[in-house]
């Protein structure tokens, strides 16, 4: 063997007959080589200290600390108490053994399927992952796959909707772990159809199913009693169809670049609100899971679904059970959810930036979820860096600045007698500024509990900004007094940074009661610094800012009949 | 036995120290294989393994390749361990 060996690394190429060579690759697959050296390992380990490790030097504890430990039925999700004993068939083969149905389903069969796939997804909103919820329903997994079409038109919509949320999620960025499990694991979203070819489909399937409620409607009304039945069966799954096909519209709208899709957002949410109650009062109509053993990870489902399909796909950690919402819960959750899109719309109507800071702040306030979070986010600041779609940032924030303190150098009517380093100055403090200001409002799109941290942060970055914004102040006193000592200016970009730095200031305060890190000993050294300090504080700045706006539109006002 | 005949004078240390690194298959009591990148042991033959892979069958017997679970980094403890393998493809003295 030792000289088998040899002559192999002598050649430089690994020719041990194990080796396969792949002739249309020219790639040598390698092919392990086992040696058992059970004997000589166990051994060998004698000669190792009590509490010794054997490692080499890239390798240390915190690694070792980190691995996943087996035969231990916490951490080992492959041990066998924790398998499970059914089979576990994927989507084609459950279709071959005719354990799925993908035609010839029955109403019940629809609307069952429809409302386990809404309470998957509402689950999924809450954090957890897609593996577990969304993809336990097999027909998402190859929607193509099904020949009955309500219900391959439903998946492909089911599958837009989830991709659309998910984008919308991933964009905002002001989702934590805790929130949201963006991995989609490989999963295909329907992207081989397009959203309009998706929802033009769903209205095709509105529309016969529509034709078969006006047949029904005739048989009833001949005094059919079991028409009856199957006519309601019949008016929920064309609710369902409606309601899906409105919320799958609904996020294509929202999803235009420069907002206008809003406006015919804000109509869709009105109707798709309204097929909520029916939809709610039908649940009962839908198939129900038969009575199986419920384990730890396993649950019992109706056809279609399998809770441990994709437990090869969940990574190695400890197990992780996820409960998928009851129907009603999640009809009810979607309502909350339009709900709350809704009121965040109303941020397109601020014309500055103190405007859209206060429909930020009262919306954080009822602690919302990650998909409205994330709406009003991109609402704000769309994927073009403009805000509402339309305006430039640096535009954006001088009008705000002018709201705020109406500084002459930025009046409109001053514009022509400026001169070309002044509206430098103030064009690179205005751009410097929107970082910071950005944060600000992107804090307040993150969870409750993980602002404070950001809060801290963020201060650094306002002190400095604030430092910049006292420079150019200065300088323009220097300007103004040169061009007219008699009128002074007060520090106008000094005052609006400062509104924020203490707008900050007191949110971090603040989030300690939220948080509960006072102890009821120390509350009154905070109400102290609040009192005091803070909101002393910000009422000097804004009256400043207000004795500000009427000077400076005085002085305005003065300079430019002067100059007619 | 290879590497055993080579050094005759190796400690044990030794001899665990040429594996490091080296892929390595451990059977377990339950029936599983793990194979893995050997990346640490113990006095009690714990062994840590690197970007694991988890079969249920033996790989390599019959029927259709399984697709392995994986792990990442796992630890087996040494009571669970049934067979040690290493690969001996390459030998560690004459690189």
């Amino acid at each position: 063997m030792s000289q088998e060996s040899s002559s192999n690394v002598q050649d430089g190429v690994q020719q041990s007959k194990d080796c396969s060579r792949d002739d249309k690759t020219a790639l040598y697959i390698p092919k392990y080589n086992w040696e058992c050296i059970t004997d000589v390992f166990v051994e060998a380990c004698k000669d190792l200290e009590l509490g010794e490790l054997l490692h080499d030097s890239t390798f240390g504890l915190f690694e070792a600390m980190s691995a996943i430990e087996m035969m231990d039925e916490k951490m080992d999700a492959g041990m066998m108490c924790n398998q499970t004993k059914r089979p576990v068939l994927d989507l084609h083969t459950s279709v071959d053994t005719g354990l799925v149905k993908v035609t010839g389903l029955t109403y019940p069969e629809l609307i069952g399927i429809m409302d386990s796939s809404l309470s998957c997804m509402v689950t999924w909103l809450e954090g957890h992952s897609l593996a577990q919820t969304v993809f336990t329903n097999l027909y998402l997994h190859d929607p193509h796959k099904v020949e009955d079409k309500p219900l391959r038109t439903f998946c492909l919509c089911m599958l837009k909707i989830v991709d659309l949320l998910r984008d919308r999620i991933n964009k905002a960025g002001v989702y934590e772990e805790e929130d949201f499990q963006p991995l989609t694991y490989g999963f295909k979203m329907g992207g081989d159809v397009t959203d309009v070819k998706v929802i033009s489909t769903m209205k095709e399937v509105e529309e016969d199913l529509n034709r078969a409620l006006r047949h029904l409607k005739g048989q009833v009304q001949e005094g059919n009693a079991e028409s009856t039945i199957e006519y309601q069966q019949c008016g929920a799954v064309c609710t369902r169809v409606k309601f899906f096909k409105g919320l799958l519209s609904m996020l294509v709208a929202l999803s235009k670049d420069k907002c206008e899709g809003v406006p015919q957002a804000k109509k869709l949410i009105s109707q798709i609100l309204e097929f909520i109650e029916p939809i709610r009062s039908t649940i009962s109509l839908g198939i129900v899971p038969e009575d199986r053993e419920i384990t730890k990870n396993d649950y019992p489902t109706i056809m279609g679904f399998d809770p441990l399909i994709n437990q090869r796909l969940l990574p190695p950690t400890f197990p992780r059970y996820t409960v998928i919402h009851t129907r009603e819960d999640a009809i009810s959750y979607v309502k909350k959810l339009l709900h709350r899109i809704d009121t965040a719309t109303a941020v397109l109507n601020a014309s500055n930036i103190q405007e859209v800071f206060e429909v930020f702040r009262e919306f954080s306030d009822t602690s919302p979820c990650v998909v409205s979070r994330s709406i009003l986010q991109l609402m704000f600041l769309p994927p073009s860096r403009k805000v509402f779609g339309v305006h430039t940032l640096t535009d954006f924030l001088k009008d705000s600045v002018r709201a705020f303190v109406m500084p002459p150098v930025l009046s409109p009517k001053a514009h022509t007698s400026i001169s070309v380093e002044v509206k430098q100055y103030v064009d690179s403090l205005m751009t410097r500024a929107v970082r910071p200001i950005c944060t600000v409002l992107q804090v307040l799109g993150h969870n409750r509990a993980r602002q404070r941290d950001k809060w801290a942060h963020l201060l650094d970055d306002l002190v400095t900004l604030q430092d910049e914004a006292d420079k150019v102040d200065g300088y323009l006193h220097q300007v103004q007094m040169k061009a007219d000592p008699s009128h002074q200016l007060g520090s106008s970009f000094g005052t609006w940074v400062l509104y924020y730095t203490i707008h900050v200031m007191l949110a971090y305060t603040l989030s300690g009661f939220e948080l509960e890190l006072y102890a009821p000993y120390e509350y009154h050294y905070v109400y102290w610094y609040l009192y005091e300090l803070l909101y002393s504080w910000m009422y000097s700045t804004i009256q400043r800012a207000e004795s500000f706006v009427i000077e400076h539109e005085a002085y305005i006002g003065e300079w430019y009949n002067n100059m007619s | 036995m290879l590497q055993v005949q080579m050094c005759g004078a190796c400690t044990g240390k030794e001899l665990l120290q040429s594996w490091l690194n080296k892929s390595m298959k451990i059977k377990m009591t339950d029936g599983r294989t793990l194979i893995g990148l050997f990346l640490c042991t113990d006095k009690d033959r714990n062994v840590i393994l690197g970007s694991c892979e988890e079969y249920l069958k033996p790989p390599g017997e019959g029927g259709k390749k399984e697709e392995p679970r994986i792990l990442g980094l796992a630890m087996v403890p040494g009571h669970h361990i049934v067979s040690i393998q290493v690969d001996a493809l390459r030998d560690v003295k004459l690189l």
